[in-house]
């Protein structure tokens, strides 16, 4: 493998790796208090199914820093 | 619509709609795989793999095709908004289908121990310089992958709330990227493996033809948008008999936001054409149970004030209407949303 490529390899890993701690803490604790329901902008605890949490995950390992972000507390 | 956040909000009509995508794709992928191993049977397992590579990249590639040309066929033709309705379930179908044909591929790099030299191949950057004989095409394939993987990971919902309307509708363009990441993939690889000239001649047909759908739809939406004069602040709809029961007229003032005129029986009522949800052409929908109801994800307005039912707190802005002559016309400035406006005919 070259070099370029083991580097690009590393860091896609180390941005993944990251992405899913934050995205199994996301879907497990903070996912249902960061929005409101479908339909309603005031954030309080949505119901949210199992399904649902599982299928934000992929969504959540993406888009990890815009998540962490906002469950600090700070706008988008 | 739910109070809640559920996997998927099944309905009779996600189910039919699921079950019939399943069976093409499966119609289709098994036979792609049987016609072109009766016509040329593979002599090993590597000529298996590739069989299946194939059938899954161009299955992969008709389906992307169909979620880009379902937005302007519907545009074009009402007909066609059943296919919209559950859009968001063809493009994840999309991704896995895609996401099998780049396994497949893995898995021949595996079969010929060579599966180091993938990234390598890919990290070649002197090639990139050689279009289009040396062009690592597989690079054009990733990024087509990657975008539809983005578009998969947030079609729910709830992305759309998290990352605001305009930011995920902005993500969500990314598919034309997608899209011609992936034209180009196919024409690079059909150039440097495959000189069959079927495939470039199929590939660049459904190319143009998902461009060509886009170019009438915008220029139908151009005409719309271009509007008829007001007088008074007042737009002529038209008589209100001649808009179908549960349906709409959409109408625009010239510059202005296009307005959708429902009639429910005796009563008419003018809202924003522009879904609370997903900015979807509410006026292209129906009324159901006096709820106007949006095509793209079935979001529901009440007719007489524009406001979705309990527990729902989306509102669409309304529009004053008047009878004068026997002729329904609109005011083209909308009161808040959620104001009162229907009118109930003679």
């Amino acid at each position: 493998m070259t070099p370029s490529a083991s580097i690009i390899l590393w860091i896609v890993g180390l941005y993944a790796a990251a992405g899913s701690i934050v995205a199994l803490g996301f879907a497990a604790i903070a996912a249902p208090r960061l929005i409101g329901p479908p339909g309603n902008e005031k954030p309080v605890h949505t119901p949210m199914t199992l399904g649902a949490r599982l299928l934000l995950i992929p969504g959540a390992i993406i888009f990890w820093p815009l998540v962490l972000k906002r469950w600090l507390g700070e706008p988008l | 619509m739910s109070a809640g956040f559920q996997a998927v909000q099944w309905n009779a009509a996600k189910i039919r709609y699921d079950a019939i995508l399943l069976g093409l794709v499966a119609l289709y992928i098994g036979g792609f795989i049987a016609v072109a191993a009766a016509l040329s049977p593979p002599a090993d397992v590597a000529g298996w793999i590739d069989l299946r590579l194939k059938a899954f990249g161009s299955c992969a590639f008709l389906m992307l095709s169909a979620v880009l040309a379902i937005g302007p066929l519907a545009r074009l033709n009402p007909r066609f908004l059943p296919l919209l309705y559950n859009r968001r379930h063809l493009g994840v179908a999309t991704f896995l289908v895609a996401l099998a044909h780049a396994g497949f591929m893995v898995e021949w790099y595996i079969l010929e121990s060579d599966i180091a030299n993938l990234a390598g191949e890919l990290t070649s950057w002197a090639d990139y310089l050689n279009f289009p004989a040396g062009f690592p095409f597989k690079t054009l394939g990733l990024i087509a992958l990657l975008c539809m993987l983005v578009m998969a990971a947030t079609s729910h919902d709830y992305w759309l709330a998290f990352l605001t309307p305009p930011l995920w509708k902005a993500i969500h363009m990314g598919i034309y990227l997608g899209y011609g990441a992936a034209a180009l993939h196919i024409a690079l690889g059909a150039m440097q493996s495959n000189r069959h000239p079927l495939i470039p001649i199929l590939l660049f047909a459904l190319f143009g033809a998902v461009t060509l759908l886009h170019i009438l739809a915008a220029r139908k939406a151009a005409a719309q948008d271009a509007g008829d004069a007001a007088q008074d602040g007042w737009l002529q709809v038209g008589a209100a008999g001649d808009i179908p029961d549960g349906r709409a007229r959409i109408v625009a003032p010239a510059g202005g936001e296009r307005i959708a005129v429902f009639r429910d029986g005796n009563i008419v009522a003018a809202v924003s054409n522009l879904c609370a949800h997903q900015n979807g052409p509410v006026g292209e929908g129906r009324v159901v149970d006096g709820c106007i109801t949006c095509p793209w994800h079935g979001y529901e307005y009440r007719v007489e004030d524009g406001c979705a039912p309990p527990p729902f707190t989306e509102k669409l802005a309304t529009y004053r209407l008047r009878l004068r002559d026997g002729w329904l016309e609109v005011q083209t400035t909308p009161l808040p949303p959620g104001t009162p406006a229907s009118l109930m005919l003679p």
